[in-house]
């Protein structure tokens, strides 16, 4: 734990200490500025969403527990308490996500179990033929807290080649293990290994419903497979005279399903709101796109992929100033951006300025010629 | 080919890889094929070879661990150097330098080099391939593996090689170009002319050849053998574009293998290796991006590289089709290095403070009808006007003339600020009409810039 950590613990804990002795107000307000300062400490974030539910405000208590959720997703306390929290708003089919969330990270907790209880989770599993009855059946919970603490310390320290071999160490006697699943698709990623980070989400997403990360990876990589099979297709359309296997084309529906699930937990995340918007480009949506990128851009607003695929999505629509003020702020926040200026350039000569446009062109010959990551072309 | 025509009596052959994920395609892949009957068995069989292999500690007790390393031994001697490695070592520098310090070390005793990467996968005959083509003189040996999909290709490959008692595998080149191409990876599907798409460093184009077959043009193949002529490896920066001209003086010298029936070997990567750097791209898009990357990294003989086609393919494909497709891929590898001239000469413009003429031309190559028009293989001279020329004229009417309603007249301009062929200021003098040239014998490569106090086109531009 580095001094800044101990120190803001220290302060955290102070601050609970404040709000059971009676002094509410004071407490939340400084907590909110501790949490406005770091959105993405899991901690700050828990703490202030229940103080925010048991003085009133279960609204705001449960965006701000989907943040600390979203920065610690492998914590089970923090989904039973927004389970809890939907249970309170009346949104049963979250809370019945963030209880099975919960449950597949710590399948020993009495308390859980009696909430899945109470609130019929069999019966959603008889609604859905295609739960198994048990996650871990015959006694697979032996060492799973050990387990946990080694894969997830392994992935902490970066050291993927083991957490491949710890991973199916794990799934060789447990093979639901969500933690090793989500270990393994994160080592695997960096192996480029997408069939099988794919099938590892897969696994995460069904038994972690509310873990809108993984639903949203799971999105990004269908869809990264799909531009993957789109691009062998055009190669095995041209040069083979027979079928292969290997450029089958994918349905793109399937992502569009794990992003909606995604956002359905986590709707303020930009990032999803922008990768769902580049897949609704390839779905020929660009209505839909134009909307996620929307709010994607207004989350985020600093966030130039957002503001880029924005402008480019306006320029389609024939919004030429507005995108060209957009693109402008864009290259303002980074002026090497090449898309950008290659952007801008177009709107240029759209809007009858081709000098203008060979101007912008120019400006950008010197520049690396990379592609940016996460702007749709 | 010029060159001497004694036999090579003595290779030495160099990889360096470390990492069990490397040291683990090499022994089930690299190793396998290299030890294949028309490899190292028959190599070892007339020439003396010697292997050294630089890597990792933890990795040489695995590589001396496997039953095929040992059978290696049994051909040839192997002199392992362990190296010291860090995960965020740059593998393409490490390997680089390490591949120079064997030719440094194996100066004196005159042994040429075979470069041979940790992850490809060897026809059948290739190693006896490069025996001839040293023979005969050449100083270097310039190919590349077509790369495919690692976790869909090898158990395919398994099952069509035939496997050796020794463990080795064996396969014929149109087999192992059959398998490529069925399990092609996105970056070469990519890089082909009639994809929708592009990756970000497209430093070979491909061209698909109906019925089994593929013409490619590149600036970067792999030197699989080095004879050096000289050491000057000071400024190398990567294997496939460098080494070749820090090594060999005479480029003549150098191979191109020009057909996959001729030197056949595919590399391996996962599936999603750098996948999130494909983009939608027209044709244009795909020259410009090529040209782009030439103009930023190739060197004069990745330049030479890119002018030779070659074939690669599993079916027997007509001659009169394979020029077809040579004739277009000759014809946009021509737009691409055009392209990278015209970035050059864009450059030397904007270094000249000039403003407009650049502009215009900058709009006409990306939005405009140049790229269609210019596929022009040697030297030219480009007369750019001074921008005080062309705002007298006013932006309105340079607008205008950049109108794609004024196609032709463009084109018309552009033919007469470009001229095929070197044109000295004393030479131009006599093409200019009223134009006077205000400095000129500006130089980018082979092509000639003068800046000119007038538009060469005046009653063009002038009209209103």
């Amino acid at each position: 734990m580095t001094d800044n950590q101990a120190a803001s613990d220290d302060l955290l804990h102070s601050v609970i200490v404040e709000f059971g002795g009676g002094n509410q107000d004071a407490a939340i307000e400084q907590i909110w500025c501790m949490h406005r300062e770091n959105r993405h400490d899991g901690g700050i974030a828990h703490a202030l969403a229940l103080m925010l539910a048991q003085t009133g405000k279960p609204g705001d208590a449960i965006t701000v527990l989907r943040r600390a959720v979203a920065a610690e997703f492998l914590n089970p306390d923090y989904y039973a308490d927004l389970a809890n929290l939907y249970l309170g708003a009346d949104d049963q089919g979250r809370a019945l996500d963030c209880i099975q969330t919960s449950l597949a990270l710590n399948p020993v907790d009495p308390k859980l179990q009696k909430m899945a209880a109470l609130i019929s989770l069999d019966d959603r599993r008889s609604e859905n033929g295609d739960w198994p009855a048990e996650l871990y059946p015959g006694g697979q919970l032996e060492d799973f807290d050990a387990d946990g603490r080694a894969i997830t310390g392994l992935l902490g320290e970066g050291d993927y080649y083991q957490v491949i071999a710890e991973g199916r160490r794990i799934l060789s006697h447990r093979p639901g293990d969500v933690r090793a699943h989500y270990c393994l698709s994160v080592a695997l990623q960096s192996y480029n290994h997408v069939g099988q980070v794919i099938g590892h989400l897969t696994a995460v997403s069904k038994w972690m419903p509310a873990f809108a990360g993984a639903s949203k990876g799971l999105g990004d990589f269908l869809h990264q497979a799909w531009r993957l099979k789109s691009i062998r297709g055009d190669f095995a359309n041209a040069v083979l005279d027979r079928r292969s296997e290997n450029a089958d084309i994918l349905d793109l529906s399937e992502a569009a399903g794990r992003y909606r699930s995604a956002l359905h937990h986590q709707p303020e995340d930009a990032r999803t709101r922008l990768y769902y918007g580049n897949l609704l480009n390839d779905m020929g949506n660009a209505v839909g796109a134009i909307e996620q990128y929307h709010l994607a851009a207004r989350l985020e607003p600093g966030w130039i992929s957002a503001q880029f695929n924005l402008a480019r999505a306006m320029m389609n629509a024939g919004e030429l100033d507005h995108a060209l003020e957009r693109v402008n702020q864009v290259i303002g926040m980074e002026p090497e951006f090449r898309e950008a200026i290659g952007l801008k350039a177009k709107l240029l000569a759209l809007k009858g300025d081709p000098v203008g446009a060979g101007m912008t062109h120019l400006a950008a010959i010197e520049f690396e010629p990379k592609f940016s990551t996460e702007v749709y072309f | 080919m010029a060159g001497n025509k004694l036999p090579v009596e003595q290779f030495e052959i160099v990889t360096v890889l470390w990492g069990a994920r490397f040291v683990d395609r090499f022994l089930s892949m690299t190793l396998a094929t290299i030890l294949a009957p028309g490899n190292i068995p028959a190599l070892a069989n007339d020439r003396r070879l010697s292997y050294r292999i630089f890597t990792g500690e933890n990795d040489e007790r695995r590589l001396r661990a496997s039953p095929l390393f040992q059978r290696l031994e049994q051909f040839l001697p192997v002199n392992i150097s362990v190296i010291s490695t860090r995960p965020d070592d740059g593998k393409y520098r490490s390997a680089i330098q390490h591949y120079i310090q064997a030719m440094q070390d194996t100066r004196l005793a005159l042994a040429p080099t075979i470069l041979l990467q940790p992850d490809a996968i060897w026809a059948d005959g290739a190693l006896m391939r490069i025996a001839e083509l040293a023979d005969a003189g050449y100083a270097a040996i310039m190919t590349d593996g077509l790369r495919v999909i690692a976790e869909h290709f090898m158990p395919a490959f398994e099952d069509a090689s035939l496997k050796g008692a020794d463990g080795s595998l064996s396969i014929r080149p149109r087999a192992l170009m059959e398998l490529a191409m069925d399990f092609i990876h996105p970056y070469e599907a990519s890089v082909t002319w009639n994809s929708k798409f592009i990756h970000d460093v497209p430093f070979r184009l491909h061209w698909p050849v109906p019925g089994g077959g593929i013409v490619t043009q590149g600036f970067c193949y792999n030197p699989i053998y080095l004879a050096p002529e000289k050491y000057d490896f000071g400024s190398v920066k990567a294997m496939d574009h460098g080494l070749v001209d820090a090594a060999i003086t005479n480029l003549d010298r150098v191979y191109y293998c020009q057909d996959s029936d001729d030197v056949a070997l595919v590399s391996i990567d996962e599936e999603g290796y750098s996948g999130a750097n494909y983009k939608r791209a027209d044709r244009r898009q795909k020259i410009l991006t090529a040209a782009s990357w030439a103009y930023r990294e190739a060197t004069p003989e990745n330049l030479l590289a890119a002018t030779k086609p070659v074939r690669r393919h599993f079916a027997e494909i007509d001659e009169a089709k394979w020029r077809r497709v040579e004739r277009v891929s000759r014809a946009s590898m021509g737009a691409v290095l055009t392209s990278r001239k015209i970035f050059l000469v864009l450059s030397l413009m904007k270094r000249q403070g000039l403003t407009l003429a650049p502009a215009m031309l900058a709009y006409l190559l990306y939005q405009g009808p140049l790229t269609g028009w210019l596929r022009i293989p040697g030297p030219m001279t480009v007369f750019a006007p001074a921008d005080a020329a062309l705002e007298a004229l006013g932006r309105a009417r340079l607008n205008d003339l950049l109108s794609s309603e004024n196609k032709a007249e463009v084109l018309d301009m552009l033919a007469m600020h470009m001229r095929p062929g070197h044109l000295t200021v004393d030479q131009a003098a006599g093409h200019l009409g009223a134009a006077k040239i205000i400095k000129g014998d500006l130089e980018a490569e082979d092509w000639t810039l003068h800046i000119i106090d007038q538009p060469l086109v005046a009653s063009a531009l002038e009209r209103t």
